[in-house]
């Protein structure tokens, strides 16, 4: 079922070929098509549902991190044109699968995922900026249909300067209440403002604001209303403000640095989901040539619960990670790219808390990714 | 305590987006590309060129990796929070 937008109305799935076809017709053909494939390792497979010892079928309190592959296949195909010298539209579709290999049940996990996406770009004059207006549909399916989902994104955008985003979520298992820790629909509206700021002759840095409110369905949790002894909760709703800066300079010709930091803080109507998150990146971009770069990024992120009280000598919940992540791309041909990734994640939490020892952990992820675009 | 804070911070913050919003201090704004706005401080003149010709190919590139993984990543509203099949939590 497909929900409309700000409502808990549901239309049945026949609406995505309507939606093809409204759209489809109306656009003098441009098609552009990318097939994608990546085959992954990583030590730390799904944490989360590896690791939840009291939700997840692969769990075990003395291993809980489990290691394993996934291969990835991605297409998706994009038709757009020029309907009036001010009205440009998109539509592109998209569809991947995704398989596991590795210990246990993993193939439980294998699924795919639709997404279908129409964009249309309006210019009212040559010299404000464009309006933009976005929708995207998102179907995924797992062999396990705990996981199958509806998703929808609406997007009003003026320029890159401000936007509202509208985020919806709804699980199909909404009627038998699975308590399983991240099985939560909600809606969310975000409004954004970025702006640049040049000093002198050095790039431009980058200022983003982001303000959003969230409201979670009611099935939400009990395994952290267990371990925070909380009563049952009135239905979660969040508050986030959150600011970005990134400061990019050109160390040298083929070389660019960017220190970056933001911060988050979430507030919500149960004190317990009151949460700040504070993190410093710093990045360098190394080009070759055209298509070939490599990139490499070294972050420290720092998440504080002030609500959470603990026996630590805090008084409460801090966690920190370190980031290590790194990407090069080599351009084989017009057509054909390919490109490694590695992220090694350092993450320490200082609850004493024995359910979630878990979250002290150590992650690697190495993938290999080609890529045909035509 | 709290709202003492906020009102500090409001107080700041609407100061600093006056001086700005009129470019006090000899600043200008500029479109960038029909898309971004932008403001050039410190040295007026340089706001009539457009950004840093000699950066070109590798910010471009530069840049649109950065779209690109912010498009997937949303950045730090997940940066400690556990992900499995594309569903993300904070504990």
């Amino acid at each position: 079922m497909v929900f409309v937008p700000f409502t808990n109305w549901s239309f049945p799935s026949g609406l995505l070929v309507c939606y093809l076809l409204c759209f489809g017709p109306w656009i003098p053909i441009q098609a552009e098509y990318r097939i994608q494939n990546s085959f992954q390792y990583d030590d730390h497979l799904e944490f989360g549902l590896s690791v939840d010892p009291n939700t997840s079928p692969l769990a075990g309190r003395e291993d809980y991190q489990l290691p394993g592959f996934v291969n990835l296949t991605r297409g998706e195909l994009n038709w757009s044109g020029t309907l009036s010298p001010r009205l440009t539209a998109q539509v592109s579709g998209q569809g991947q699968y995704l398989r596991y290999f590795g210990t246990k049940n993993l193939h439980s996990f294998n699924g795919s995922m639709a997404q279908l996406n129409s964009r249309l770009r309006i210019g009212l004059t040559d010299q404000l900026p464009h309006i933009l207006l976005n929708h995207q549909l998102q179907r995924y399916n797992r062999v396990d249909p705990a996981f199958d989902r509806w998703e929808q994104f609406l997007n009003l955008g003026w320029g890159s300067i401000l936007k509202y985003t509208y985020h919806q979520k709804r699980f199909d298992d909404t009627a038998t209440r699975r308590e399983d820790f991240q099985l939560v629909g909600f809606d969310r509206h975000q409004f954004a403002c970025d702006w640049r700021v040049r000093f002198g002759r050095m790039l431009p840095a980058k200022f983003s604001y982001r303000f959003a409110y969230q409201r979670y369905q009611t099935n939400l949790n009990e395994l952290v209303r267990l371990i925070a002894q909380l009563p049952r909760l009135r239905e979660r709703a969040d508050r986030q403000h959150q600011f970005l800066f990134r400061l990019p300079f050109l160390a040298a010709n083929r070389l660019i640095i960017q220190p970056a930091f933001s911060h988050l803080d979430n507030r919500s109507n149960t004190p317990f989901y009151d949460y700040a998150i504070s993190e410093g990146r710093l990045l360098g971009f190394l080009r070759f040539q055209q298509g070939q770069w490599l990139q490499l990024l070294i972050g420290r992120q720092h998440l504080q619960f002030p609500a959470r009280r603990d026996r630590n000598r805090a008084g409460f919940r801090q966690d920190i990670q370190w980031r290590l992540e790194g990407k090069m791309s080599w351009q084989l041909s017009s057509h054909l790219t390919l490109t490694v990734d590695y992220h090694r994640y350092r993450n320490r939490t200082n609850n004493t808390s024995d359910l979630l020892t878990f979250l002290n952990f150590e992650r690697n992820r190495y993938w290999l990714t080609i890529e045909y675009a035509g | 305590m709290v709202l003492t804070r906020l009102v500090k911070v409001g107080r700041f913050s609407f100061f600093l987006l006056f001086y700005l919003f009129f470019c006090q201090f000899g600043c200008s704004w500029q479109m960038i590309d029909q898309s971004e706005l932008q403001l050039n401080l410190l040295a007026k003149t340089d706001a009539l060129s457009p950004s840093t010709p000699h950066a070109g190919p590798i910010l471009t590139e530069f840049e649109q990796l950065q779209e690109s993984e912010a498009e997937t990543n949303s950045s730090s509203d997940q940066a400690a929070s556990v992900c499995a099949n594309g569903v993300c939590t904070i504990y």
